[in-house]
């Protein structure tokens, strides 16, 4: 079908900037597969026509991901994409954006602006009250021109990716709904509570090689040990949930569903690339089952991911957390070779924040307006820990 | 919220009966707890699910396992009721997030058990509601009931729920349409923020008076191709999914008004087309959408749609989309607006209809009014807006409403 608007001119009337405009992706645009997809296995145009009629054209055309070409005005040529995720339950909004190789400087400038389009798109017809944009520090020419047009950067995570073998630092960058600003007041006003004295602490001896080793272990250590997670370790953990006291990650507590937590389980646990690798934390003496530590989204590429932990509630405040946290880090670091982790805690959650601090972390910075209490919009204090950090951190003399 | 510990709390899956709430530290209360799903409970698939097709529990057992396992984490979540006394299951609420702001609940207790259930319904909602106000933070709770559920309806409003609509007829019970009421509950420290809801006054534009009927025009000549519904200057036909969606796509882009919708929309082709082909499938599909073209050169202009039938209680809500926006403001959409209604209730034999408007589209509430619509209330915090948490008008429209409206007469 010949589209008679293939043009900008006159056939847009949003999303239209100076050298770029932003437009959906249709199935005629496979043939710049590589700029509208950046990824692992680079794409052939017949894998991007399947993609995009298979995949894309599945996604709830109203709400959910918008995703969008940049094109360029002068030439109608495809050269990069824009990725406009929202999330449903809370108000996650992120703008990726990818640039086809080759333009150096130009392809920045072009970013710059299609980030832009969509930033101001968001905020004043979609509402958004905030908006989040993560890039490589090493394209400052974006950053500098998103912060001069209003965004702000909240959180720097260090060594976030590998880039021409060198570590590169990640900005994260917010924008923020002025109207908002305006009726809860500054995001970065929130003051943040500490607890605890903010240093490190010893990391607990790694227990190896091992007389007797706990059976299936992966890392032993004094107390307690990791080993690979189970359907019964699934069934504790959700009949555990009905019995806590304390909330997670977000507001309130949870109420998990067995064959939910079962059907992903099975999913991480078949990929050769898995989303999420939980490890069970045992006790050595009895072996019993008293929580969780877990990797969340690792980039195999950049080896980085986000580290998480729960312990069952009569298992808490006595240290077991600590040192199974540090099994975990050493796992990932000793064994599967991540470089960098990070870990994002709720402004509330003062006794997690201090935790962190103890086993080295650092923060990273404020990541605001990521979730809601009392009809106020809340912050999240978001950590890094390098490799190279963690293995210069004292071991503990005491329990050998 | 916190239950006493009256024994230790039962370490497996099969409770001795009446003791499953032992421990529980959310959602018990005096006479059923609510607890997540699972595979055991298959046995009571009729209180657990309320089908058309009454499922076994061979069928409840592969629906706990397989579908509802994929249902998308967070966001959704099912919760059965339970009685304390004895561990049985009478019922299940569901929750779904509309988006950050307002949470549905949908679901009830088993309806054999009469008013007794009803009383558990209550407690349960309010188990339901309190937890996710109160303890998740959602700004806003929403739930609709027949008004027949008077013993629900009464607790909730005592517990600080308020009535924001009522839709007249839409809920079938023992052969008679009843009301159907939308109950609400607020995030206190949200009303603080931004404002009572339901003071916000409703700014309305118009004379707010119904206009006659566009008259029939069948039989005629030749019948425009694929006809559905024949006005005198428009007619309605089924959707052609690439070339129609093709056609829409290319029309958001140049859209210039933001007020219809929380923003613009830009759809693509294939999502247009995919969603189209997936609709048409379907022998009682969830949104029945129709092309409207212009008699005179079958110029394909916009859509109209019913959005949700209920095929049982025989009640939809309505919507319309003229993409040509340069077709705007001609009366082509209240013409394609009553040849839907003209469908909706004398093909389909739909009961009632209703109709959902953003709170700012103060146009397309006008329309409604003239075309015979009634306001049944607000749907409050629906969606983000300006700073604040903002609204739909709700509208419905009663078939003999429309039957007994005056009809034009052909000029």
């Amino acid at each position: 079908m010949t589209d008679t608007f293939q043009h900008h001119q006159g056939a847009q009337a949003f999303l239209v900037g100076e050298t770029i405009y932003l437009r959906p992706i249709e199935k005629e645009d496979a043939k710049d597969s590589v700029a509208l997809r950046d990824s692992v296995y680079p794409y052939s145009p017949e894998r991007a026509e399947a993609w995009i009629k298979d995949e894309i054209a599945q996604e709830n055309p109203w709400d959910g991901t918008l995703r969008l070409a940049i094109r360029r005005k002068d030439d109608e040529r495809i050269v990069g994409a824009v990725t406009i995720a929202q999330g449903r339950e809370f108000m996650r909004f992120e703008i990726s954006s990818h640039i086809a190789p080759g333009y150096g400087a130009r392809g920045l400038r072009w970013k710059a602006e299609a980030i832009a389009l969509a930033v101001d798109f968001m905020m004043s017809e979609r509402q958004a009250p905030m908006l989040r944009v993560r890039l490589p520090a090493t394209e400052q020419v974006v950053i500098d021109s998103l912060v001069q047009s209003g965004m702000r950067i909240s959180v720097r995570l260090r060594e976030r990716y590998m880039q021409s073998g060198k570590a590169v630092d990640e900005v994260i960058l917010q924008a923020f709904n002025d109207a908002w600003v305006e009726t809860m007041g500054d995001p970065g006003g929130q003051v943040l509570e500490r607890t605890g004295e903010g240093t490190p602490r010893p990391r607990p001896r790694i227990v190896a090689p091992v007389p007797v080793a706990p059976p299936n272990a992966l890392v032993v250590g004094p107390r307690v040990y990791l080993r690979p997670y189970t359907e019964a370790d699934i069934e504790r953990y959700v009949r555990e949930d009905r019995f806590e006291m304390l909330e997670p990650f977000l507001p309130g507590r949870n109420l998990s569903m067995l064959p939910e937590e079962l059907h992903y389980h099975n999913e991480d646990e078949k990929a050769d690339i898995p989303g999420f690798i939980p490890l069970a934390v045992c006790l050595r003496e009895t072996h019993a089952y008293i929580g969780e530590v877990a990797l969340v989204n690792p980039d195999w590429i950049n080896r980085t991911a986000e580290t998480a932990s729960w312990m069952l509630k009569e298992y808490r405040a006595q240290g077991y957390g600590s040192e199974a946290k540090h099994l975990l880090l050493d796992y990932a670091f000793n064994r599967l070779g991540l470089r960098m982790l990070e870990s994002w805690v709720r402004y509330e959650n003062t006794r997690s924040a201090a935790a962190l601090r103890k086993q080295g972390y650092r923060e990273a910075g404020t990541f605001c307006w990521t979730s809601y209490r009392s009809g106020q919009f809340t912050n999240f204090i978001v950590f890094d820990l390098l490799a190279r950090e963690w293995q210069a951190l004292a071991r503990d003399q005491m329990h050998q | 919220m916190a239950e006493t510990i009256e024994k230790a709390p039962p370490k497996t899956d099969s409770p001795e009966p009446g003791t499953g709430y032992l421990g529980r530290t959310l959602l018990v209360g005096e006479t059923v707890y609510l607890r997540a799903g699972e595979k055991a409970d298959a046995k009571y698939s009729v209180s657990l699910r309320n089908a058309l097709y009454p499922v076994s529990p061979e069928r409840t057992e592969e629906w706990l396992k397989e579908q509802l396992a994929e249902e998308r984490p967070g966001s959704n979540q099912r919760y059965v009721i339970v009685r304390k006394a004895d561990d049985v299951i009478v019922g299940s609420l569901r929750t779904e997030a509309e988006n950050w702001v307002n949470f549905w609940i949908n679901g009830s207790v088993d309806p054999l058990y009469g008013e007794r259930g009803q009383q558990w319904e209550a407690e349960a909602l309010i188990l339901l509601i309190d937890y996710l106000v109160e303890e998740r933070q959602r700004p806003a709770i929403s739930l609709e009931l027949p008004v027949t559920k008077s013993i629900v309806i009464d607790a909730l409003l005592r517990h600080g729920a308020v009535q924001a609509a009522r839709f007249r007829e839409s809920w079938l019970v023992d052969g008679v349409y009843v009301d159907r009421i939308l109950l609400q509950k607020f995030n206190t420290g949200w009303v603080e923020s931004v404002g009572d809801p339901m003071t916000t006054p409703l700014e309305r534009t118009g004379t707010g008076m119904p206009r006659p009927v566009p008259p029939k025009v069948t039989p005629i000549p030749v019948v425009p191709k694929n006809a559905t519904m024949l006005g005198k200057r428009v007619y309605l036909r089924p959707l052609i999914p690439e070339q129609d969606a093709a056609e829409e796509a290319k029309w958001a882009r140049k859209e210039t008004e933001t007020f219809f919708d929380i923003g613009r929309h830009l759809p693509s082709t294939g999502g247009m087309a995919h969603w189209y082909r997936d609709l048409e499938k379907k022998e009682l599909p969830e949104w029945i959408n129709l092309a409207v073209c212009l008699r005179e050169n079958d110029l394909y202009i916009g859509n109209v749609m019913l959005i949700t039938p209920d095929y049982v209680n025989k009640r939809a809500e309505t919507g319309s989309w003229f993409f040509r926006h340069d077709y705007r403001g001609n009366g082509y959409g209240s013409e394609a607006k009553h040849l839907l209604l003209e469908y909706a209730f004398e093909v389909l034999g739909f009961h009632m209809l209703h109709s959902w408007v953003y709170f700012p589209n103060t146009r397309s509430a006008a329309a409604l009014r003239k075309q015979g619509y009634t306001e049944a209330g607000r749907a409050c915090w629906m969606y983000p807006f300006e700073a604040g948490l903002s609204h739909f008008a709700v509208f419905d429209l009663l078939r003999e409403e429309w039957r007994n409206m005056p009809r034009k007469e052909w000029e």
